[in-house]
């Protein structure tokens, strides 16, 4: 296999010295550039208390394209789709490659608190945020119960 | 421009000493390296000639300058070597002092005698054709001092004119042009640089620096943003992550993006971003819409137009 780039291996070293709270990033040891990734529900939002598993996986041409980021985790949220597909610019055409892995996930952990109905990839879950809101965060946080917990 | 921290006052005096023995080793040269393809056809490289870049001054101009040429000078040297001019003084933190009539205080670096001129509510007129300085018109005061030492120790000066506050505050025009407020020249027999000085809440503020060399027209000088990480400039400050080129994190940077002056990179990431835009610009529409826009600067999100890599010359 190639050898990591001195971005990715810096990179991966910052991850593990300074941790971003609620985020916690595990390697894979087998391959460098794949990352186990477990998102704590942000506190005061519907996810608060479950836990999340996200993969990332950084292409080829890391960092000039951005990494590849999806939820293992079924949650209810407009821009996550049932896939765990996840609808943010920076992972798509607002990435520049000034970004790293830590403000990816720290942009994932944002989408979390501020759902965007407004650019869905989840149309049912967004329809209903739209429509009536303490239905979709109730939903929310009953799929948070039911998916989203510690076992 | 301008926020050099006052902490370090005394560091950087001593810091003027070592660069005026060491300026011969610390001469930069700065020249662009990257045209982009589209542009290499009619405009010629257009960063490509005289540029000046200057240890003693960019210290006082928060470490970084960088200067464009006239447009008639664009033309005519672009396939000569690029030149490396050097500036031999400047003028730092002018303030306006006490109340109604008020006095100009500054800071003068200088290495060479030199002849500081002081104008408020002027005109300045400028060769239409070689862009080279020609007069000051029209003006409301005026001062000058004679300095025949060179100054290396950040000594004040005062102006010995008074200026009323309200006559600053005017808005003066004629025939479309914009008075400048307050412009300070400080030349020798080779250079001059000129300052221009707007009045805002009863505060002197740098609007915009020129040079010229001999005659060779006036040049713009701006800001480079993040020259001080690199290891270009004596950095002041030492930390791990500091001068690394944000891209690959483990190269020196040297490379500026224009025209926003973003100084991020290092010359490999850079040759990487316009080669990832070649490559994108073959590939489906329905990928180009879905990639990201590699023509744009890393830090801002600027349109990249050219890049501009940076070299110690010894």
């Amino acid at each position: 296999m190639a050898q990591p780039t001195p971005r990715i291996i810096k990179e991966t070293q910052n991850l593990a010295k300074d941790k971003v709270q609620g985020i916690d990033v595990t390697p894979d040891p087998q391959n460098f550039k794949h990352f186990y990734v477990i998102i704590s529900g942000p506190p005061n939002t519907p996810y608060e208390g479950g836990v999340f598993d996200v993969e990332l996986l950084l292409p080829d041409d890391y960092p000039m394209s951005p990494p590849k980021c999806v939820f293992n985790t079924k949650i209810y949220h407009p821009n996550i789709d049932n896939l765990g597909r996840i609808c943010l610019d920076v992972l798509k055409d607002k990435w520049s490659p000034a970004l790293q892995i830590r403000s990816i996930l720290l942009s994932i952990q944002v989408l979390l608190s501020s759902p965007n109905p407004d650019d869905p990839l989840n149309n049912e879950a967004a329809n209903q945020w739209k429509t009536n809101e303490g239905q979709a965060l109730m939903k929310a946080r009953e799929y948070t119960q039911k998916y989203a917990k510690k076992h | 421009m301008g926020s050099q921290p006052q902490k370090s006052r005394n560091y950087i005096a001593n810091r003027y000493q070592q660069q005026r023995i060491q300026n011969n080793q610390m001469q930069q040269q700065i020249q662009m390296q990257y045209p982009q393809p589209n542009q290499q056809m009619n405009i010629p490289l257009q960063y490509s000639q005289t540029f000046q870049y200057n240890h003693s001054s960019t210290y006082l101009y928060n470490q970084s300058m960088i200067q464009q040429a006239p447009a008639s000078h664009r033309q005519s040297n672009v396939n000569s070597q690029p030149q490396v001019l050097k500036n031999d003084f400047c003028i730092e933190k002018a303030k306006i002092v006490g109340n109604e009539n008020s006095k100009i205080e500054f800071i003068l670096f200088a290495l060479t005698p030199c002849k500081i001129q002081i104008y408020v509510q002027c005109q300045e007129i400028f060769n239409p054709v070689n862009n080279i300085f020609q007069e000051i018109r029209d003006y409301q005061f005026y001062d000058e001092f004679q300095i025949n030492e060179p100054q290396t120790m950040n000594v004040q000066f005062s102006s010995k004119i008074t200026i009323p506050r309200s006559c600053l505050k005017q808005k003066k025009s004629s025939f479309g042009q914009v008075y400048q407020k307050l412009i300070i020249i400080i030349q020798n027999k080779i250079m001059m640089m000129i300052y221009y000085y707007d009045y805002e809440d009863d505060q002197l503020k740098l609007v915009k620096q020129k040079f010229q060399h001999n005659n060779k027209g006036a040049f713009d000088v701006q800001e480079i943003y993040g020259i001080n990480d690199s290891n270009l400039v004596g950095s002041m400050k030492h930390d791990q992550n500091d001068g690394e080129c944000i891209i690959c994190l483990s190269e020196t940077i040297d490379t500026i993006i224009m025209p926003c002056r973003h100084m991020c990179l290092c010359g490999n990431c850079a040759k990487q971003i316009m080669d990832k835009k070649i490559q994108l610009k073959n590939e489906s529409v329905e990928r180009q819409q879905h990639a990201p826009d590699f023509n744009l600067c890393p830090q801002c999100r600027m349109e990249i137009d050219s890049f501009i890599k940076l070299q110690k010359i010894s």
